[in-house]
């Protein structure tokens, strides 16, 4: 063997998770190779100096914290605050006044434009809850209800200057540990919206939709909660075990459904935010 | 995989049965899972993201076990996929943090050789130079080197292939030995 297939191994080696043969061969090689031996005799230092950490114990009051926040769910409100996240702050207030005000002014901004019926209503918030409910199972394929409802088109990142007259956030790699994998433009009674499939970095998928006015009605009567996530006003709706999260950005709104606690929506909220000078 | 825990339910109340009732919501069902894998939990996570960030993320990772308890198939134990959860919840929790934070190592360069006396020193440097390295090398090297898992545990609670783990180890070896070095420990 040479060096650098016994370096390869050298791990395996260590950890004993070669067959005979192949520690045969290796053992042969560092009986009389220098060069590989030294690697060995770091890699058991290292590993001599890991077993030598502290094993740290839980502290006593630790499950009273995980009780209150199961607490706080059962309640319907997400609030996963504790006191090393103290510099974010969440304001976490029921759906009331200033959610019924929004609906109020995007009502009558539907209204004024006249694009769209009941029959519309109704139709958009089933298809959104049959995206919904197949979501938590299968991310990845649930979008497919909302782009064959919606006539959806792939499109590029050229295209959707175009279509849109903006680029999405999401395809424009705005939003962090975010890879938009692909876009579609959706036709909806609405507005047209684009929605993008990303990809995390623990492979987990963010679907991103952008769109002209807030939509409420896509989360039907799912509960939901008013937040304020980095100075933000968002909403928040459980979605299964992942949540979906709608804040304004500039001109449009941003509606994500994949992040998977109230830190997480943060994250993407100030991060969008701070790319767009927000 | 093996991960081993004191069982967390007594005779009466068969693993099955334990997750029916964390479903349920049964919070005495919820306490005594969590009693019965805290220890080991706490540890690894502590050990991934450090001690003073800990109890948040291990409380994140209880949330995470019990909002997600519908989807446990029965395909490991109970108590092996808590682990994977938490572990994730951890590697989540540093990819995070690694955006806005920038881990340096604290020690001048001088020349050391280890020995009984300063072992310790050995140690914080070690655990320093595992904050620099890459969250995915710093998993490995540790759910092998302090918790003691074999390849093929250490593959499925990451969700990586098995040759992986040993190619992710040679590269987390070998980085955590040149950062040593650039402070002066001797391999």
């Amino acid at each position: 063997m040479i060096c650098a297939e016994v370096q390869k191994q050298m791990s395996a080696y260590l950890d004993s998770e070669l067959s005979d043969a192949d520690c045969q061969s290796i053992a042969a090689h560092l009986d009389g190779c220098t060069a590989c031996s030294e690697v060995l005799a770091g890699f058991q230092s290292l590993s001599a100096v890991a077993k030598d950490f502290d094993a740290p114990s839980p502290p006593s009051d630790l499950w009273r914290g995980i009780e209150m926040s199961l607490d706080d769910e059962k309640l319907q409100i997400v609030a996963l605050e504790s006191p090393g996240q103290q510099r974010r702050r969440y304001v976490l207030a029921p759906w009331s006044t200033a959610a019924a005000i929004l609906l109020i002014a995007t009502a009558a901004i539907w209204s004024s434009r006249g694009v769209w019926n009941s029959h519309d209503h109704e139709s958009m918030e089933a298809n959104f809850d049959v995206f919904l409910a197949a979501y938590s199972a299968n991310p990845e394929q649930a979008h497919e209800t909302l782009v064959r409802a919606y006539d959806g088109q792939l499109i590029s990142r050229d295209t959707a200057v175009k279509r849109l007259g903006y680029t999405p956030a999401a395809l424009d790699g705005k939003l962090a540990d975010a890879n938009p994998e692909e876009s579609y433009l959706l036709e909806m009674p609405c507005c047209r919206c684009s929605l993008t499939v990303c990809r995390r970095s623990d492979g987990s998928v963010l679907t991103v939709l952008e769109h002209d006015v807030p939509q409420p009605e896509w989360f039907g009567d799912r509960s939901r909660s008013e937040c304020v996530c980095d100075g933000v006003p968002t909403d928040v709706v459980q979605v299964d075990d992942v949540l979906a999260a709608s804040w304004r950005l500039g001109e449009r709104f941003v509606t994500v459904i994949g992040p998977r606690n109230l830190d997480d929506v943060t994250e993407l909220v100030s991060d969008e935010s701070a790319t767009n000078g927000g | 995989m093996t991960v081993t825990e004191t069982p967390p339910w007594n005779m009466k109340l068969s693993e099955s049965e334990l997750v029916g009732a964390c479903q349920r919501g049964d919070r005495a069902a919820q306490k005594r899972l969590f009693e019965s894998t805290q220890a080991r939990i706490f540890r690894v996570i502590a050990r991934i993201v450090g001690e003073r960030e800990a109890v948040d993320v291990t409380q994140q990772a209880y949330l995470q076990v019990f909002r997600k308890i519908g989807q446990f198939s029965g395909r490991s134990t109970l108590a092996t996929w808590v682990y994977r959860i938490a572990v994730n919840e951890a590697l989540q929790h540093i990819r995070r943090r690694g955006r806005r934070t920038v881990t340096t190592l604290e020690f001048e360069p001088v020349d050391h050789a280890p020995n009984q006396t300063n072992i310790a020193d050995l140690r914080d440097a070690l655990d320093a130079a595992l904050a620099d390295i890459d969250p995915e090398l710093k998993a490995v090297f540790l759910l092998k080197e302090v918790d003691e898992l074999s390849y093929s545990e250490i593959a499925h609670v990451l969700s990586i292939p098995e040759g992986t783990v040993g190619s992710r180890l040679n590269r987390a070896r070998r980085e955590l030995q040149d950062r040593l070095k650039a402070c002066g420990w001797a391999s």
